[in-house]
């Protein structure tokens, strides 16, 4: 359960600032000199850092994190070398350090901005896939839409476009309930369906289709529809989509 | 005391083909600072060199004859600052001119082994590359030198290991009886370990059944015992013995390894049975699902059906 409650993402959306404010992010960013740019944002109900450096290493010379797992807020840390973004760095809860090195800090800025912002960010290379995880993150966003349409995307490199379904995938899963303690062979079915995840995608994920759309329980159903996301293949994505939309 | 005896064997063993005049070599190489030095000295049989790579048997059969060309060994070292920094060995082919070679020419296999053994034991970096051309050398019995050289804690690991690999490579039976006896006395795991792979390299009857031997000797320690399970299953060992051998075996990780066996017989129907037999009746929840895990890597159509059935 605490694996599930980490990746808690996706709920009680409201939408992604698409335009002005996550340009006002954005411009910010560029208005930043060579260096490092940390932004925080709220993270969306029940992420938090749980201390095995799921969201980021226990420490370094910019981070620091806490024994227990921590609410957010969500930690960015962008490093723009001649005026391009050449990487970026996630953090769920914990303080920035103070550093000698060359920071500005944008301070807290909005969630849905901040989403906003990263989901543009996934155009621009060399970060691109590494953007789209602190978005889902944000609270009180909305960013399957644009995930949608990042997976689809074939102008974007195939990482980009796998990273985006991964998430889908997680988000997807977010509809079905969680049965799995009325289950006494769960481990068992979850055994055998992550072997079967693992099988040739034309063997496999047909299968993974077949007991998203039919298993009786629905935690089969959200583990289905999470390996489809992780398989990164095309067959998936209407499934996953037709999910999500149902919720709307 | 099993471990000095083994030592005495192979001590006095090597007295025997150590040559009085192998001071020659040694000195005419010392004699060259910086540069190559060349020797050439004959192969043993089924040694031949096919341009890399060097074959030390199978290389023909009744209807066919590889182009892999037979001796004799032709070693070249480099020397820089006085030390032998890299040895190459080849077979067959010939020589390219080089300014800046030294070329002793044909040299007796004997005085050329009883240098590269003093080469071996230096611990420099081109140590380990000296083990390859005693082991294709003629005419003399080498196993009780590497078998020396694997026993000896002053040099390195990498020499170690390479001479307990081309142990079971020679053929030599009493080179076979080494490795058993190595396994039982050496104290460093990782040797013992590696020398379980000499042995498995050794296609014989006689290596399977020392494998066996192994898998079953529930004193010895339970990595040594794994190790053999999987060089058993490398081996093409028969299936049917090895289905037997899972109920047999009183240790989880053994199993573990077995299941793996399994699963690596990919189109064997016996061996996909086996992993279904142990989902559906192994007790242990922790083998249940590396069975499940490892049915679904085989690929096999029982496999994928039995995942199905068991997603429900």
């Amino acid at each position: 359960m605490r694996r599930c409650s980490v990746i808690v993402i996706l709920v009680g959306l409201v939408g992604v600032h698409s335009g002005g404010q996550a340009q006002q992010v954005r411009r910010s960013v560029e208005n930043s000199p060579d260096g490092y740019i940390r932004l925080s944002f709220a993270a969306r109900l029940g992420v938090c850092e749980t201390g095995d450096r799921r969201f980021g290493r226990q420490s370094d010379n910019h981070w620091m994190s806490f024994d227990t797992c921590t609410d957010g807020p969500v930690l960015v840390q962008i490093q723009k070398e001649d005026g391009s973004v050449v990487r970026l760095r996630t953090y769920v809860g914990g303080r920035w350090r103070t550093v000698d090195r060359n920071v500005t800090d944008l301070g807290v800025v909005s969630a849905p901005d901040a989403a906003g912002y990263l989901i543009g960010l996934v155009r621009s290379d060399p970060v691109a896939h590494r953007a789209i995880y602190p978005a889902t993150l944000a609270d009180s966003s909305e960013v399957w839409p644009q995930l949608l349409v990042l997976a689809r995307d074939d102008a974007l490199d195939r990482r980009t476009n796998k990273e985006a379904m991964r998430w889908l995938g997680i988000a997807a899963g977010r509809v079905f309930n969680d049965d799995e303690s009325q289950d006494d062979r769960s481990e068992v079915r979850r055994g055998a369906l992550f072997s079967v995840s693992q099988l040739p995608a034309d063997e496999g994920i047909p299968r993974l289709i077949d007991v998203f759309q039919t298993h009786r329980y629905e935690y089969m159903r959200r583990l289905a529809v999470f390996w489809l996301g992780q398989s990164g293949d095309e067959r998936a994505l209407p499934v996953i989509e037709r999910v999500l939309r149902m919720r709307g | 005391m099993k471990r000095a005896t083994l030592l005495g064997i192979v001590s006095l063993l090597c007295v025997g083909v150590m040559p009085v005049a192998s001071q020659t070599i040694e000195d005419r190489v010392r004699e060259v600072r910086d540069g190559f030095v060349r020797m050439t000295f004959a192969a043993r049989d089924g040694v031949c060199g096919h341009g890399q790579n060097i074959l030390t048997t199978g290389h023909g059969n009744s209807n066919w004859e590889s182009d892999c060309e037979t001796g004799p060994i032709l070693v070249s070292l480099g020397r820089r600052n006085s030390e032998t920094i890299d040895i190459d060995t080849h077979v067959g082919g010939r020589w390219q001119h080089r300014a800046d070679v030294t070329d002793l020419g044909v040299v007796s296999v004997a005085d050329a082994v009883r240098f590269l053994l003093t080469l071996a034991r230096t611990g420099t970096s081109a140590a380990e590359d000296a083990i390859l051309p005693i082991a294709l050398a003629d005419s003399v019995t080498v196993w009780p030198q590497l078998g020396q050289m694997a026993m000896n804690q002053s040099v390195s690991v990498k020499v170690r290991k390479k001479s307990l690999f081309w142990m079971g490579q020679l053929g030599d039976n009493n080179a076979l009886d080494f490795l058993v006896d190595f396994i039982q006395s050496e104290f460093n795991n990782d040797l013992r370990e590696h020398a379980v792979f000499a042995l498995s390299q050794h296609d014989s009857d006689w290596s399977g059944t020392a494998l066996w031997n192994l898998i079953e000797d529930r004193t010895e320690d339970i990595s040594v015992r794994k190790k053999a399970v999987f060089w058993a299953g490398q081996r093409r060992h028969d299936i049917a013995n090895l289905i037997d051998l899972y109920d047999q075996l009183e240790s989880r990780e053994l199993k573990e390894q077995l299941i793996f066996v399994y699963s690596q017989r990919r189109g064997d129907r016996q061996a996909v049975d086996k992993l279904i037999h142990i989902v559906r009746e192994d007790e242990n929840r922790y083998l249940q699902r590396k069975a499940i895990f490892w049915l679904g890597q085989t690929k096999h159509p029982r496999a994928v059906a039995f995942l199905s059935e068991l997603i429900g």
